[in-house]
This record gives structure tokens, C-alpha cells and sequence, in this order.
């Protein structure tokens, strides 16, 4: 669905954030939004982190460098990265042009995840923010 | 927070952001995109924030060349000087642009962040020297009255000629000429900070609807040259890219507390063709003394062998010891890799390290530009 000038990917899970999340099984697949990818603008590099390290949630997974600053991305669970996704690295750009097919890493949980936002939910929050 | 005369229209299409007190748009469809647009076509930038402050009076021009390195005494019609106010300990308050308007009337064009520095700096300045005799000389910030379009790329000298139906052919950097547009007159000078050919427009409009029916022609007129409108984002990128040193990040007042030569001088930033060091000036005497003594850093640019972009404050290392650190860094969508500029102790070449979050990265000292000059800028071949 498209809100303003954000497009928002129904099925989907979200953080306050502006990450978006995928759960398949005991793996979530980690993302930033439409809404994140343009607020940060054209994104030049990307830190991907190792796998097999155990993050806490609200930690650092990884860092995203668009020309005008670094914004991070923060684990949304406690758990362990499984994967990253190494195409990132050479294409960037990616991040920008289609956030919802550029998964940065993924994470098996500890437990499952609580507290995230439907896409509804997400949706009423970018709505929120477009009126201010 | 100040707003630009064309505000609506920049929130309209653009991502504002907070800059020297005035709300500015950053980029449009992207940075990247704006920084091609420049690089190969024309781009239009609206940098009304930057500062005008008019020197007026007989004794405007001694004022200013007391007060400024450069020699400013070039004659009008409408030349500019690029020249640097100096603190007396050496140290850059501003790099500015004097503009001889005639009728002893001179515009200098500041930075939109030093502007109210500057302002009461030169009129406490006069305020002594008028206790000994009054000075005819009036000094005015006309920054929020004076707009400032910046029209830059390979095509802005034929979309100039085209809009205002003459030939720019031959102009010297920092020459200016007198135009109009629907009766309203503007100071279009050769110049701008991408280093590319561009062209500046500066004027007063009697109310916004001037500056945006200005601006509207010029999108109009640039149509066909594909023309861009680029935020502050790319102009940064753009400088960068040039290897040009902004006040704030290159050069900076900062005093150190056991000499009376400030970190950094013009010496050291590489701006020694705008000092004229036959004539006074405030500063010159540190300058000569830091001349004789030598100077400890010097500002370099560093080529890095990948994307991660340094930020200034990130530390420069040679051989495992730091020598110096970043002022400026980017990535711009012409070159593959990130780029820097910094100062590092005097002597440090070829090859050095870049902390960049806790991480060492490798870089090499290279030469400004970073583009390829046969490919892109104002001295292109093709």
C-alpha cells in the first residue's frame, strides 16, 4: 500500500524504527522501510555484520552510510545472525531503489519476537508523521 | 528558523533540513542524481541563505583591503575578488567574495553561518576607528533581502546566454555584468563552488513572487538542457569532490592557548593565492611569523580504497601513529571509492590509514580535484 509518498508492504512486521521484518520459522529477515530509505537518502555503503554473533535486542546489527550521515540498525530480538546479505555490499543502492527485496541480515530468534507492529500499525505511524 | 522566498516550493519537491538558522532544502530526487546532474548537464541551486553584506562609502575600499588578504582594488564594472577575513592571529573568520559594485559600493559574499559574526566584527572595528575620526563608511547586511540562484554544469554557460539573450563567452572567473529579468536587475557573476563552469545570480526581489518567477523562467529555459534542481547535499558533494576548503570544516578560528598563531592559516589550508602580501592586513603578521617558523600541519586529500566515507573529527594514521584528521569526506556517484580532505603534520605522503568507527582503512594522499580534470570541470576537454 502506498501512504503519501511511503510505500508500506502488507504482510510484512515493524519496528518503531522504520525497520521491516519477516518471519519465516525460527528466522526473521531484517530490513529498513520505503520511509527509512528516504529519509536517509542515497546510501553509499553498508556495514554488514559477522555471522554467528549473538545480538540483545535493541542492539547494533549494523550501520547504513548514505552520503549525508550513518543511521543504525538495531536488532529488533535477541538472537543470533545467520546471514547477511553480501549483495549489499557492492550494490548499495539497493537499499534506496527497492528496500522491501533488500533483506540486510538475518536473525534466528530466542525467543519470539513481541512487540512489533502490523502493517496497520505501522501505517497509522507513518501517516502520524506525514501530518506533523 | 529563516525561509528562503521559494520555501514552498523546496518543501514542496524537497527534504528540508536546518542550516545556519535558515530552513534549506538538502536534496530533491537524491544527492546522487543532483551531483551527475552538474557534472554532466546544469544544475540550478537556490543558496539565498548565503550572506551579502554592502560596504559603502569612500573609504569602503581601504576598509576592506586592511581587512581582507586579497587586493580588492580591481576596477568595475562589477569584479570579484576571492578574498579571506583573517582573525590577528592568522586564522580564517570567513572565506568570502568582494565584489566591486562601482560608485565606491562593494557586496561581500559570506558564508550564511558567519554572517552575524562578521556583521559585528567589521562594525566594532569601524566604531574605534570612528572615535578618532569618523569614516565614510556604511556597512550592511542585506543576506535576508539579496537572493542567490547558483546555476552550475558543463550546459550553464549556453542556458545563461540563452536566458538573458547574450554571450558569456570569455568571462574570467569572478567577472560579473549587469542583467535584468522582467525589469529586475541582477548581478550574474561567473562563479560558483562545484568546479564546474556555473554562473550566480544575484538579486533583491520587491516581494517572492520575483524570486520564484525568476526561478520558473530559468526551469523553464532549462528544459531543454535538462536541467536539475539541486539541494545543499550536492553542493557539499560537489565542493568536495573539488577539493574546495568550506569554512567551519577546513578552515575555522581555534585558538591555542601557548602561541599567538592560530590553527589553521591560510598557509596551511593551501589558500595562499588569496593572500597579497603586499599590503597590510589583520593576520598578516602571524602569517609572516608562521611563515618563518614553519607550519606543523598542512590540509592533504586522500583517496580511500573503498565506500566506507570518513566524517570529520576521524583520525589519521601513519604507520600506526596519528597525524592528523578529517575535516570533510564523502562518496560521490563519479568515483568508486570514498574521498577526504584533512590535515595531517607536514611531510606525511603516499600511503595512510583512516579510523573510520573504530576501524582502520586505507587511503593514499592524491591531488585535488578528485575528478578527472580531462572528463569533468570547468577545464574539461571534451
Amino acid at each position: 500500500m502506498i501512504v503519501g509518498d511511503y510505500e508500506i508492504k502488507e504482510g510484512l512486521k515493524y519496528t518503531k524504527e522504520h525497520e521491516w521484518i519477516e518471519i519465516v520459522g525460527d528466522i526473521i529477515s531484517i530490513g529498513v522501510t520505503d520511509y527509512a530509505s528516504k529519509e536517509m537518502g542515497d546510501v553509499a555503503f553498508i556495514e554488514l555484520p559477522e555471522e554467528g554473533r549473538h545480538v540483545g535486542k535493541g542492539e547494533l546489527l549494523c550501520e547504513i552510510e548514505s552520503v549525508k550521515a550513518v543511521s543504525e540498525v538495531l536488532s529488533p530480538v535477541d538472537g543470533s545472525i545467520v546471514d547477511s546479505n553480501g549483495e549489499l555490499e557492492d550494490m548499495p543502492e539497493m537499499i534506496n531503489e527497492a528496500p522491501y527485496d533488500s533483506w540486510i541480515v538475518k536473525v534466528r530468534y530466542d525467543k519470539m519476537p513481541e512487540g512489533l507492529l502490523s502493517d496497520s500499525e505501522y501505517r497509522s505511524l507513518i501517516e502520524d508523521l506525514q501530518k506533523n | 528558523m529563516k525561509e528562503l522566498p521559494l520555501n514552498k516550493w523546496h518543501k514542496k519537491y524537497g527534504k528540508m533540513e536546518e542550516y545556519a538558522n535558515w530552513e534549506m532544502p538538502v536534496w530533491y530526487d537524491g544527492i546522487k542524481q543532483e551531483h551527475l546532474a552538474v557534472r554532466k548537464n546544469v544544475g540550478i541551486f537556490d543558496v539565498s541563505h548565503m550572506g551579502e553584506i554592502i560596504f559603502s562609502g569612500k573609504d569602503a575600499l581601504k576598509f576592506l583591503q586592511l581587512t581582507t588578504t586579497n587586493d580588492i582594488s580591481r576596477p568595475p564594472p562589477i569584479s570579484g575578488t576571492y578574498t579571506l577575513v583573517l582573525n590577528e592571529r592568522g586564522s580564517v573568520k570567513d572565506e568570502t567574495l568582494v565584489y566591486n559594485l562601482g560608485k565606491d559600493t562593494y557586496m561581500m559574499v559570506c558564508d550564511a553561518v558567519a554572517v552575524p559574526k562578521l556583521v559585528s566584527y567589521f562594525l566594532a572595528l569601524k566604531e574605534i576607528v570612528d572615535a578618532f575620526g569618523p569614516l565614510d563608511l556604511a556597512i550592511k547586511d542585506e543576506t535576508d533581502a539579496t537572493c542567490l540562484f547558483s546555476i552550475q554544469g558543463p550546459l550553464a554557460q549556453r542556458l545563461c546566454d540563452e536566458m538573458f539573450s547574450i554571450d558569456l563567452t570569455g568571462m574570467w572567473w569572478f567577472q560579473a555584468k549587469a542583467v535584468k529579468h522582467e525589469g529586475m536587475d541582477i548581478i550574474l557573476s561567473k562563479s560558483g563552488y562545484t568546479g564546474e563552469n556555473g554562473f550566480e545570480l544575484f538579486f533583491k526581489p520587491a516581494d517572492p513572487s520575483r524570486a520564484i518567477g525568476l526561478w520558473d523562467y530559468v526551469m523553464e529555459c532549462g528544459k531543454e538542457f535538462s536541467i536539475t534542481p539541486c539541494g545543499i547535499g550536492a553542493r557539499d558533494t560537489l565542493r568536495i569532490e573539488s577539493g574546495y576548503t568550506l569554512y567551519g570544516h577546513e578552515t575555522y578560528e581555534a585558538q591555542l592557548l601557548s602561541t599567538w598563531v592560530d590553527e589553521v592559516t591560510p598557509l596551511q589550508a593551501g589558500l595562499d593565492f588569496a593572500l597579497h602580501m603586499d599590503k597590510e592586513f589583520i593576520g598578516k603578521e602571524a602569517l609572516l611569523r608562521q611563515g618563518k617558523e614553519g607550519i606543523r600541519t598542512k590540509l592533504a586529500h586522500f583517496e580511500l580504497g573503498e565506500k566506507a566515507i570518513p566524517r570529520s573529527g576521524d583520525g589519521i594514521f601513519k604507520d600506526g601513529r596519528q597525524v592528523g584528521s578529517v575535516t570533510s569526506g564523502t562518496k560521490t556517484p563519479i568515483l568508486s571509492y570514498s574521498i577526504a580532505m584533512g590535515y595531517v603534520e607536514t611531510g606525511t605522503e603516499g600511503d595512510v590509514d583512516i579510523e573510520i568507527r573504530g576501524k582502520l582503512r586505507k587511503a593514499k594522499i592524491v591531488n585535488a580535484p578528485f575528478y578527472n580534470p580531462k572528463r569533468y570541470g570547468a577545464y574539461r576537454e571534451t
